[in-house]
């Protein structure tokens, strides 16, 4: 019994490490694609379309009431305190370096990382992967670079909507529900604002919208299993995504709180 | 010309394919016929480059293509069209889409004149040019059988490797898709390789005949030959009693 759990232990590891391994090389592939520009301007332009313009409302919205529950929350554990002033602060730092980054990506793990899993493993179980190369047309420039430049491209301005919107959120609910004083707010907001902060969770951005796009393409392309495989792997591409996305949220944090 | 040399091929510890020997003369109609599961398909993907066999060598038109990189791959797909069994059309696009893409990918036609290049393709298959705009959904299966084959002729191949072409067809679409391959080739001066386990296809495409059975060719040779063979199996084959 105890060998077999090693044995089943050992072929977890080395499935874990071959599947590091072959999305890194899909990394790496696509990155060589993008540098070479082998690949069709008018499809990136179609997924910047598709990915950034399209889900902007639905990340306004997110952010938007983000920034009104965490106003809402510690408005009145600060009162107590008597440091109601900081409730601008608290906001506009935390949108900036991790609230909006990471439900601004959470959200395109569930909208477009899922997408572009399904789009592209329902092609690998259909057979159109393979007509794609038996038609001499490589699926790296044609499937996987328009999709991930254009997330790579959009997540960070998505991201940027997000702080926006989620600091509005805050001062909404700190001037009209909790009658802070709006000129006060807006001078608490514009001190605490801080460029490096605005950037620490810019970059967050460009770095999750690497994981989203070659966990979603990557699982696509190893898709087997016919329709139902398809769903397997598009969940199992989500739970990976958003867990990569938070255990590399917490060493980037560290790593700015060190550096920066 | 292609020419296979002792070929193996194995998933997972389960041989396919087993000490295949082949050679199929340019020009000419070669069925590989077969059971369903013998190794048929997976024959078709080792000709055309899309999965390297365990062992042996397969030639096209002289060169060897086993150990060939998959960049240097490309260059000897130009030549092979592959028509697929579910014909793996591109799903998002439309047919007059799908048969210009390769065209489109590979910079070899001006833009204005996919138009044209398209409606030729369709008209070369016998598929109606008001079908150009539709989806694959949207088409019967023989009209996305023509449009299947109208994609694999846009880039003008020289050998067109059939994958059982006439699966799921009835029987007047399926004699009209026979006569069709049977008219590419002499038309346009082409190799077909098609892989069937349909006896009566077979008969109406062939030239020659080769036998696939548990993964081994046990008969290569003419349509009449195949037909008088004393091989136990064969017999069986073709009278249905498999």
């Amino acid at each position: 019994m105890f060998p077999n759990r090693i044995k089943q232990l050992d072929k977890k590891l080395m499935g874990f490490i071959s599947h590091t391994g072959e999305a890194l090389i899909l990394l790496a592939e696509s990155l060589f694609h993008i540098f070479k520009l082998s690949f069709k301007k008018y499809r990136l332009l179609l997924k910047i379309r598709d990915i950034g313009v399209d889900s902007i409302p639905i990340v306004c919205l997110i952010s938007l009431f983000v920034g009104m529950v965490l106003a809402l929350q510690i408005h009145d554990e600060l009162g107590k305190l008597g440091a109601r002033s900081l409730v601008a602060k608290i906001v506009c730092v935390s949108m900036l370096r991790e609230l909006g980054p990471i439900f601004a990506s959470l959200m395109m793990v569930g909208r477009i990382g899922a997408r572009f899993t399904a789009e592209i493993g329902s092609m690998q179980v259909t057979e159109q992967i393979r007509a794609l190369r038996a038609l001499n047309i490589n699926p790296i420039p044609f499937l996987v670079v328009p999709r991930g430049l254009a997330l790579a491209i959009c997540l960070p301005a998505l991201v940027l909507i997000a702080d926006f919107t989620g600091i509005l959120g805050g001062y909404g609910i700190a001037v009209f529900h909790k009658n802070i004083s709006s000129s006060a707010y807006l001078a608490a907001t514009l001190d605490a604002f801080e460029l490096k902060d605005l950037f620490t969770g810019l970059f967050k951005a460009g770095f999750f919208a690497i994981i989203i796009a070659v966990v979603g393409c990557y699982k696509g392309l190893t898709t087997v299993g016919g329709t139902e495989g398809v769903g397997r792997y598009t969940t199992n591409s989500v739970v990976t995504a958003s867990t990569l996305i938070l255990i590399s949220d917490f060493f980037l944090s560290k790593l700015f709180i060190l550096v920066l | 010309m292609i020419k296979i040399e002792e070929l193996y091929k194995s998933y997972d510890g389960a041989m396919v394919l087993s000490d295949i020997n082949l050679h199929i003369p340019t020009g000419e109609s070669f069925v590989i016929l077969g059971e369903s599961g013998v190794g048929k398909s997976v024959l078709l993907r080792q000709i055309i480059g899309l999965e390297k066999p365990d062992s042996g060598r397969i030639y096209i038109n002289q060169e060897e293509i086993t150990n060939l990189r998959e960049k240097e791959l490309r260059r000897i797909r130009d030549e092979i069209g592959l028509l697929f069994q579910e014909n793996a059309l591109f799903d998002f696009m439309t047919v007059g889409e799908n048969i210009v893409l390769p065209l489109y990918e590979h910079n070899r036609l001006a833009e204005a004149d996919f138009h044209a290049r398209a409606l030729q393709k369709m008209a070369e298959v016998h598929l109606e040019a008001g079908k150009i705009d539709k989806y694959p959904n949207e088409l019967s299966g023989g009209m996305k059988k023509r449009a299947a084959l109208a994609r694999t002729l846009s880039l003008e191949p020289q050998i067109i490797l059939y994958d059982e072409p006439t699966a799921g067809l009835d029987p007047g679409k399926s004699n009209s898709i026979c006569k069709l391959i049977k008219s590419l080739q002499k038309n346009q001066g082409t190799t077909s390789v098609v892989v069937t386990h349909d006896l009566e296809v077979a008969l109406k495409i062939a030239d020659l005949v080769a036998f696939l059975y548990k993964g081994r060719v046990i008969f290569q040779g003419t349509v009449d030959e195949f037909r008088q063979s004393n091989t136990e199996i064969i017999h069986k084959f073709i009278k249905g009693e498999n």
